[in-house]
């Protein structure tokens, strides 16, 4: 069975137009991942309207092609520009442009596109393994869970995007909420929010939210942006490059742990990934004081623990339908807008869908890396490309990209609305992504909550009673709690009066 | 491991100023990466936010009652009663905000923050860009789109944008931007309508 759906994914990938399809796409999206200002979520959402038109399976490879390329790609001008790509490969500047400086930019990359590769597969193994087990997990959770599921995600996702103030996540995710409250209510068609305008009846569209948030405030940055200058790369070895690489086994490895599990955490993702693995190197390593230096080891954890994060975020899409970063947000959405319905029922209802995406990932990476390692040339070409003059022009594809889910200006309309608010929430320092997430998430937890209680009138007891809801307030409660004054002055003084306690004793 | 430690980003601290494109001051990133913000300097635009934040979580609670009431539902079950727990949690959030941000000030300080940032914002050439990239861009959305075919309305603005981002007084550099608005406006239309036969606006 599971080999008759591999066979059906590669007779996807292998035909002619299939192939060109792909390979075109992962360059694409190394392409949207070099250069700075056109982000991994950019370009997801942009090829999900140009593909609209495209066959279900072909779009699904397709986007899943640009979403590797484009995290793959960040890491080329981060190397030889110190300006991250993407988001995602802000800590593989850290020690590569040192080493671009030192002239090991050439090295740096071919170390990274490997770093990369294996991520990606690794990450794949842990969506293999990981998918199947939470799908039938999710199929025991009832309205209960999923309420408490969407808050979860939205709390988590504040915690650890808001750069130590959760307040501010959280903010940003109940705006977020409140703006997915617009349209027709999921129970009884009530339409809330709408102020007579038919156009926000059927509620606020995702992509045109997500093109806004993600690719406004880049083209509005671009307008005053500078010249860049370009590191120039040296030959390498590569026997040089896999003999790092070799060394480097078990940071692969932890890496792509950390980066799976920040991918699979609801709308944190890539970046963190490949900081936090970035971080774990640093720590572990006998020579810490080399890391932002030009030390390898640094590249070679960044870049695995955030295409490692792919992988990871797809794993929450596909067995619960919440995304595990921004890319995956839009991938979610186009999945919806090709009909795939993703969630716990993923396994029973379509269970070839988990393999499509298995076999287009391990294609795309081997793609990614072929196609990586052999357009140095190119890559300071590209790089070379201004950005006063690009992003406007990206400006005209969002305004198309936002059209063609609908057929409607309105949501290009919106799509400049939301632009202008992802712009404020950027100037005011509140992260993006819980926004996102409430948008996604907040018609679940609506539906979720009020069937909850319409089911037991009205009675709240049940969130008490059932062990995954008690574990999901338990996780809730962590989260929140540390961060109220009362409870951190409460914890200190019992801290205070059990050290007296044991002196006493 | 605390998600709150802070680290530098050395290489942004440590290359030379004339070769890099970072910053110049290093950023504080937590563990996951993220800037910490430094809460100070941003306490009258905390300030700002917190009451904007507090003013539309009370008018949402309002117009969600009104749901309730005309539904005649118990309210657990009527489409107001997720819209008044969301902005119920929003109007606590906003509150600590507010006096998160005292703590860095009072109510005239923050005034006087707010109006100097906003003269200094006026004055920014930088901001003068942005403004009128954004009016170009803005115009183009709620008037052009719609009115005018989709090719001549995106080169209107495309070309508006790019002559006036990169105008350094010459005409030769006016002509190339709009030569490169041309061909980009074509090169879309070609890709997106007949490559692709996405509908264009």
């Amino acid at each position: 069975m599971v080999w008759d759906f591999i066979v059906q994914a590669l007779s996807v990938v292998f035909t002619p137009y299939g192939f060109i399809a792909l390979t075109l796409s992962v360059f694409l999206g190394l392409i949207f991942g070099m250069l700075p200002g056109l982000t991994a979520t950019m370009a997801v959402a942009l090829l999900t309207g140009l593909t609209y038109s495209f066959d279900g399976p072909l779009a699904v490879m397709v986007l899943i092609g640009v979403y590797i390329g484009s995290i793959s790609g960040g890491c080329q001008s981060a190397i030889l520009l110190n300006i991250p790509g993407t988001p995602a490969s802000a800590a593989t500047a850290v020690d590569g442009f040192p080493l671009a400086r030192q002239g090991k930019g050439g090295l740096a990359i071919f170390v990274a596109n490997i770093s990369s590769f294996s991520g990606t597969l690794l990450s794949v193994l842990y969506l293999i393994l990981f998918t199947p087990l939470l799908t039938s997990a999710a199929l025991k959770f009832n309205s209960h869970e999923m309420f408490l599921l969407a808050v979860f995600g939205i709390v988590i996702c504040g915690n650890l995007t808001s750069g130590g103030r959760p307040i501010k996540g959280w903010i940003s995710g109940f705006i977020g909420l409140l703006i997915s409250q617009v349209g027709r209510d999921t129970v009884g068609s009530f339409a809330r929010f709408t102020f007579g305008n038919m156009d926000l009846t059927g509620g606020i569209s995702l992509l045109p939210v997500m093109i806004g948030l993600f690719g406004f405030p880049e083209i509005v940055m671009s307008f005053s942006a500078a010249k860049r200058e370009l590191v120039t790369t040296q030959k390498y070895s590569a026997r040089e490059g896999f003999a790092i690489y070799r060394r480097n086994w078990f940071n692969v490895l932890r890496s792509s742990v950390l980066g799976a599990v920040m991918g699979a955490i609801p709308g944190v993702g890539e970046d963190t990934g490949g900081w936090l693995s970035y971080w774990a190197q640093k720590k572990s390593s006998k020579n810490p004081e080399m890391y932002g230096k030009g030390c390898i080891d640094g590249v070679v954890s960044s870049e695995t623990g955030n295409n490692a994060a792919v992988g990871g975020a797809i794993i929450p899409v596909l067995s619960l339908a919440i995304p595990g970063s921004a890319p995956a947000a839009v991938l979610l959405a186009a999945f919806w807008m090709h009909g795939y319905r993703p969630g716990p029922l993923l396994m029973t209802d379509t269970p070839e869908f988990l393999y499509y995406i298995v076999v287009f990932m391990v294609v795309s990476s081997f793609l990614m890396w072929f196609i990586a390692s052999n357009m140095s040339k190119l890559t300071v070409r590209i790089l070379q490309v201004d950005q006063r003059i690009l992003m406007p022009a990206i400006f005209v594809t969002c305004v198309i990209g936002a059209f063609v889910v609908n057929n409607r200006i309105f949501d290009v309309k919106l799509m400049f609305i939301f632009g202008m608010l992802g712009v404020a929430l950027s100037y005011m320092k509140y992260p993006s992504a819980p926004f996102l997430l409430g948008v996604i998430l907040g018609n679940m937890a609506d539906e979720n909550l009020r069937r909850a209680l319409i089911l037991n009138n009205g009675s709240i007891a049940p969130f008490f009673t059932r062990p995954i809801s008690i574990f999901f307030i338990v996780f809730i409660l962590a989260l929140v709690l540390p961060q109220l004054a009362f409870f951190r002055k409460g914890l200190a003084a019992l801290r205070r009066a059990m050290s007296r306690n044991k002196e006493g004793v | 491991m605390g998600l709150t430690e802070e680290f530098k980003a050395p290489p942004q601290a440590s290359v030379e100023p004339e070769a890099t494109n970072a910053p110049t001051e290093a950023e504080a990133r937590d563990a996951m990466g993220f800037e910490v913000a430094d809460d100070s300097k941003i306490a009258h635009l905390d300030f700002l936010t917190a009451l904007i934040l507090i003013g539309v979580s009370i008018a949402v609670i309002i117009t969600s009652i009104g749901y309730w009431q005309r539904q005649k539902l118990p309210f657990y079950e009527s489409a107001g009663f997720m819209p008044i727990l969301i902005s119920g949690g929003l109007l606590i959030m906003a509150v600590r905000l507010l006096r998160e941000s005292m703590k860095h000030g009072r109510v005239p300080a923050f005034m006087a923050r707010l109006k100097d940032s906003a003269v200094a914002m006026t004055k920014s050439s930088q901001v003068h860009r942005a403004i009128v990239g954004l009016v170009i861009f803005g115009f183009y959305v709620f008037f052009l789109l719609g009115r005018l075919p989709f090719w001549l309305g995106s080169f209107l603005a495309l070309g508006a944008v790019l002559v006036f981002v990169r105008y350094d007084g010459t005409l030769k550099t006016a002509i190339k931007m709009i030569v490169i608005a041309a061909l980009c406006v074509a090169g879309i239309v070609s890709l997106f309508q007949y490559a692709f036969t996405v509908p264009m606006p």
